[in-house]
């Protein structure tokens, strides 16, 4: 039987495949927890995120930068260089990652956040659904805080 | 007589760039395709007006606007169509261009006749 964590992922990607289909994003499912999504930056160059959603939606997802399979995870060479939500740290720094958590990545910067209060926290502002992150993502490998270019 | 292993060798080239060929005329087919369906909707628009397709949380939604249409009637259209959170404030982004403030006009951006944009919450970047 389905769990809670995999209907909520099925519906969401819904959503997201139909917008990855139309702007040329690269998107792969997995398995029923698992997806690989690929993006355009400002500079034309790709990245790439392997989300892990197990536990979704009672914590939130965590998006891991990677390789362009998906094989390698949170290599310096494979995740933006940025500020403030592209984070130097090599997480994205958002209540909704599960990464940007101290008490779960030793890279997050945030141990003043509670990961149980993620959709609360009013840093997500209404970004509670996997294409609303990803879309969020999109835009900041398009803007200002993207610094065109790779941490390693 | 020539060297069966060289006449191999061309043959595994000669059916390569058949291979690349077929490619290249799918990935050429479908670019005009997607042109020719850019044009059957640009020629469908009246002067002044603009296709918007937009990447929403919910999906995708395309609608054809004014050019004099503000940013913030927008959104609202947006929003009411695709059933978003009203609790929530919305921006709308081109580019690396946030279209602020709402208050003006889809032309003021420059936006013309087709553009693609994405609606996301305000402030869900820390």
């Amino acid at each position: 039987m389905a769990t809670l964590s995999e209907l909520t992922v099925t519906e969401e990607l819904t959503a997201l495949r139909e917008i990855a289909a139309d702007r040329g994003w690269t998107f792969t499912v997995i398995d029923p927890l698992r997806f690989l999504l690929g993006f355009t930056s400002s500079d034309g160059s790709m990245f790439y995120l392997l989300v892990a959603c197990d536990s979704y939606p009672v914590q939130p997802p965590a998006w891991h930068w990677c390789n362009a399979d998906g094989t390698r995870t949170d290599q310096a060479s494979d995740r933006p260089k940025g500020s403030g939500f592209l984070h130097q740290n090599g997480v994205v720094c958002a209540p909704w990652n599960r990464l940007a958590y101290k008490s779960v990545d030793a890279r997050g910067p945030h141990g003043d956040w509670a990961i149980g209060d993620w959709q609360r926290n009013s840093h997500t502002s209404g970004c509670t659904t996997l294409p609303h992150m990803a879309l969020r993502i999109y835009v900041e490998l398009n803007s200002s805080r993207y610094h065109r270019g790779r941490l390693g | 007589m020539e060297n069966p292993d060289k006449l191999e060798q061309i043959e595994t080239q000669l059916e390569d760039a058949l291979v690349g060929l077929k490619a290249a005329k799918a990935v050429e087919a479908e670019a005009e395709h997607e042109v020719e369906e850019a044009l059957h909707e640009l020629h469908d628009l009246k002067a002044h007006e603009i296709l918007l397709k937009i990447a929403t949380p919910k999906g995708l939604f395309a609608g054809i606007f004014r050019e004099s249409a503000t940013v913030a009637a927008v959104i609202e259209t947006v929003v009411e169509k695709k059933d978003l959170s009203r609790k929530d404030t919305f921006e709308l982004v081109h580019g690396e261009t946030v279209l602020q403030p709402v208050s003006r006009t889809l032309e003021s951006f420059g936006l013309k006749r087709k553009a693609d944009l994405e609606l996301v919450a305000q402030g869900s970047g820390v």
